[in-house]
């Protein structure tokens, strides 16, 4: 296999048009009498946006997947919200926890640059008030779980385990990320220990999503946990494989639909987890225990 | 023979007349007016070609040809085509880059919301609309394009990482599963969900996002996982140790297009993307199953073979394009083959058996990363490597060869038709961050993704198996469509301006053209309804062609550039028969 006349050409005209590139010069400055440390910022922000944003924006924010970013006078409040915060119904992520704040703000300087068109900020741009706060994550150090100990940050890679598919995100969410059952997890106010007796426990009791069975006219039966209905279709989540099964049934097909009580739809303890892993999840979920509320006995597994 | 008849009954100007009051008039008819009477047949008009009236799935067969075996649309009447009918989906963002499934004669058509639309294939009057409710968090990158059909049920895998199934006649949701959060992970599906027997098979995409790559099956009635295929070995499974222990886990390896089938031999092949960084990068190791083909038992989802074309990757270049089927004679024996082009430029021929590599050969002009492959298909070296403070300027660049649509095959012609977008890059390695879930994984800086002045985007038809280039057609910008063959020799696509268009599939000669008001990234497809046959064309810029067109078009390119629309214009021969003898 040999490279044709062409390849050649454009390897020649490759070194060609990178040398005339690296003279005339990529970078944002522009002759403009500003303060020093607002060009830095700016200067700053476009390495980070190669690595950070250009991938979906575009580079010098052209547009790609994502929108253009260049020359459109986007005020920097919009900036600062939308890559802060990420933008709903797009793929477009929140920022405010991936990013030290001092970086957080070195991006938005040069997106701002490069939305107005090679304008300088009118001074150097910070971000306050918790954004950047969760980037160090969950606490590796142990907290107690009843008398025992769990890693909260164990816990949490647990949870969000991506190489699994047992993982408690495929159902579960924490924090708006993860599956549709249940609530969020973090507004569950239950200390670890509670966390640990709860999902340790093969049958497990639901608030809010009950599970039920349905019986349809022909006999069949569907047993699941309630996720909503409509005039028409009641619809339930199958659970009995992974990810879970959101079925639409007629309700002109239901016959009878009736709570299970104390159910076992879904024995978590059969997942491959260790005790310990239990513990991590544990104190990840839960909120501290009180010494007063320390109970031992419910620890032994 | 009924049909047969219908169709006879139809080119004599009676859609509605039964086969059976065919009179002695119309055979005459039939007859005597060869010149306006368009042949019938598929591959044999005697045959029952219920399967090629229909388009049931993404590329129209389990081979991924995207090749219709009608035609009555062929190379001498092509230029007459018209409009039948018109469907505008409604709202245009991200546009309409469709590949409807037409099945007895309804056409359905997924839209970029979500949204499924089934059609009466022969007029375009609505039969019912299905809508997923909007994405009330991050959506995954790729808006559905494609469809599966089977059991009575459409699927349709949503943005934000649902594989739905819906049922057939009345577009009501059967079952729903959420594969991933988008927030999390920032995947979403694959191209298009593909029926394999039982189950429906679906890749999973993201924007170079960290995450763990993978190839689900569900079972098609119940909506089950039945099995699912890690493209990164877990621990204690072989080619493991070819990932670095601090990437494996977030080392993406996508299957963000469609795969094929092999009912014989039961397998499935699916191409598998770049390992993460997506570009430079210091990660050692050659990081299976990253740009292979993989085939995998369609019951289990167990690896049966696989073939890296790209041993550690570190410029981009996906072997996530369609793996297309096809049989021929080598050395005297008949061979079960695929071929397979990447990102990279090159197309790798594959007994698919195998896997073993058989040949391989460029299909892009403009490649500079590699002079080539060795004897067992993997690039020379050296390869062109990214250094930090160097800007280089890469071919294939960022979008690749080709980044997404697909080739066709035509068992008419025996050849392969494959675009190639004639595209470089200025790269700079960067530093790369640590991988990190949901979030872009790179480790370079990149600008100005353009055609070279010796370069011209190309479409071209091959032998499949030597290589040897047939013909070569430049096109107007990079096509960004797929690409359908017919068995009337004829290819159709269209370009970033609207123009639709066929080409003579034995000459490269462009034999019709109709601008349809918006720009063409789909793949056409073609069907029949009564006898008449029908070539539909989705309009409106999808992302990725919005995207290379905002990098490659010179300013006043593209102030010619339509705006993205979202319209179904649906082509056939006029309905000449009223005047026939």
């Amino acid at each position: 296999m040999t490279v044709n006349r062409r390849m050649r050409g454009v390897s020649l005209a490759a070194l060609v048009s990178a040398t005339c590139a690296g003279l005339l010069g990529a970078g944002p400055v522009r002759a403009q009498t500003l303060p020093p440390a607002v060009r830095a910022q700016v200067d700053a922000g476009q390495q980070l946006f190669a690595t950070t944003c250009a991938n979906c924006h575009g580079s010098a924010g052209k547009g790609a997947i994502g929108p253009a970013l260049a020359k459109r006078d986007l005020s920097q409040e919009l900036i600062r919200n939308t890559f802060l915060n990420g933008r709903v119904g797009t793929p477009m992520p929140p920022f405010k926890d991936e990013l030290d704040p001092k970086s957080q703000a070195e991006i938005i300087a040069y997106v701002q640059w490069l939305t107005s068109d090679g304008r300088l900020p009118d001074a150097v741009i910070s971000i306050q008030g918790g954004a950047g706060t969760a980037l160090a994550g969950p606490s590796t150090e142990p907290a107690a779980v009843g008398r025992e100990k769990g890693i909260p940050a164990h816990g949490a890679a647990l949870f969000f385990d991506p190489t699994k598919l047992y993982s408690c995100r495929t159902c579960h969410s924490y924090a708006n990320k993860g599956g549709p059952i249940g609530p969020d997890l973090i507004s569950v106010n239950k200390t670890t220990l509670a966390i640990y007796q709860s999902i340790t426990r093969a049958k497990m009791k639901a608030s809010g999503f009950p599970p039920i069975a349905i019986e349809l006219r022909d006999g069949t039966r569907i047993i699941g946990i309630r996720s909503d209905e409509t005039d028409d279709v009641l619809r339930l989540f199958d659970v009995s494989s992974l990810p879970p099964v959101k079925r639409s049934v007629s309700k002109s097909d239901i016959k009878k639909v009736s709570a299970i009580e104390d159910s076992g739809i879904y024995d978590h303890t059969a997942l491959p987890f260790s005790k310990q892993d239990w513990l991590d999840l544990s104190a990840y979920l839960g909120k501290l225990d009180s010494p007063a509320r320390v109970d031992t006995s419910a620890v032994a597994h | 023979m009924a049909r047969l008849a219908n169709k006879i009954a139809l080119i004599t100007g009676g859609a509605s007349v039964p086969a059976r009051l065919l009179s002695r008039r119309t055979l005459f008819a039939v007859i005597v007016s060869s010149i306006l009477v368009f042949p019938v047949s598929g591959t044999n008009a005697g045959e029952a070609d219920t399967a090629s009236d229909n388009w049931q799935s993404y590329f129209g067969n389990d081979k991924a040809w995207s090749y219709s075996s009608l035609d009555q649309i062929n190379r001498e009447n092509v230029g007459k085509l018209l409009p039948a009918w018109a469907f505008s989906a409604g709202a245009s963002q991200d546009g309409l880059s469709a590949t409807p499934l037409v099945i007895d004669g309804v056409l359905f058509l997924p839209t970029t919301q979500n949204s499924v639309i089934a059609l009466d294939a022969g007029t375009g009057r609505l039969v019912w609309t299905y809508t997923d409710k909007p994405s009330e968090g991050r959506s995954g990158p790729r808006k559905p394009i494609g469809l599966a059909a089977g059991f009575g049920l459409i699927f349709i895998a949503s943005a934000d990482h649902h594989l739905i199934a819906l049922d057939q006649k009345t577009g009501r949701e059967t079952w729903n599963v959420e594969i991933s959060d988008p927030r999390q992970c920032g995947c979403g599906p694959g191209a298009a969900p593909l029926l394999v027997k039982d189950k429906i098979v679906l890749g999973v995409s993201s924007l170079d996002t960290g995450h763990r790559g993978y190839l689900d099956a569900f079972d098609a009635r119940t909506g089950k996982l039945v099995w699912r295929f890690w493209t990164i070995p877990g621990p204690g499974e072989a080619g493991h140790d070819t990932w670095p222990e601090e990437l494996w886990r977030l080392g993406t390896s996508g299957t963000w297009l469609v795969g094929s089938y092999d009912p014989t031999l039961n397998l499935v092949y699916w191409g598998v993307g770049n390992p993460g960084p997506m570009i430079g990068g210091d990660y050692p190791g050659s990081k299976l199953y990253s740009d292979s083909v993989v085939a995998l038992d369609a019951d289990t989802g167990k690896l049966k073979w696989y073939f890296q074309e790209i041993p550690n990757d570190k410029l981009d270049y996906d072997s996530t394009l369609e793996a297309v089927l096809f049989d021929d004679t080598l050395d005297g024996k008949p061979r079960k083959l695929l071929v397979q082009p990447n990102k990279g430029g090159f197309a790798y021929v594959l007994d698919r058996a195998t896997g073993a590599f058989i040949r391989g050969y460029p299909v892009a002009d403009t490649i500079n990363w590699t002079k080539g492959l060795d004897n067992n298909g993997l690039p020379l070296a050296p390869r062109l490597s990214l250094s930090p403070g160097v800007e280089k300027l890469v071919c294939p660049g960022v979008f690749g060869a080709r980044a997404a649509g697909h080739s066709t095959y035509s068992p008419h012609t025996r050849w392969w038709y494959n675009t190639s977008y004639e595209t470089c890059t200025f790269q700079t390695a960067v530093p790369a961050k640590p991988p990190k879930e949901g979030f872009t994984f790179t480790a370079s800086s990149y600008r100005d993704t353009r055609v070279p002045p010796t370069a011209h985007p190309l479409i071209a038809a091959f032998d499949p198996i030597t290589g040897d280039r047939k013909w070569t057609f430049h096109t107007n910008s990079a096509n960004v469509s797929s690409l359908l063959s017919t068995a009337g020799d004829l290819v159709f696509g269209g370009d970033l301006f609207g123009n639709a268009w066929a080409l003579d599939a034995t000459s490269g000669k462009k034999l019709w053209t109709f601008n349809i008001g918006t720009g063409i990234s789909s793949a056409p497809i073609s069907f029949a309804v009564n006898g008449r046959q029908y070539i539909a064309v989705s309009g409106g810029l999808s992302y990725v062609a919005s995207a290379l067109a905002r990098e490659i078009l010179t300013d006043e390119e593209k102030t010619k550039l339509p705006p993205v629309g979202s319209v179904l214009i649906v082509f056939a021969l006029p309905q000449t028969s009223s005047r026939a003898p």
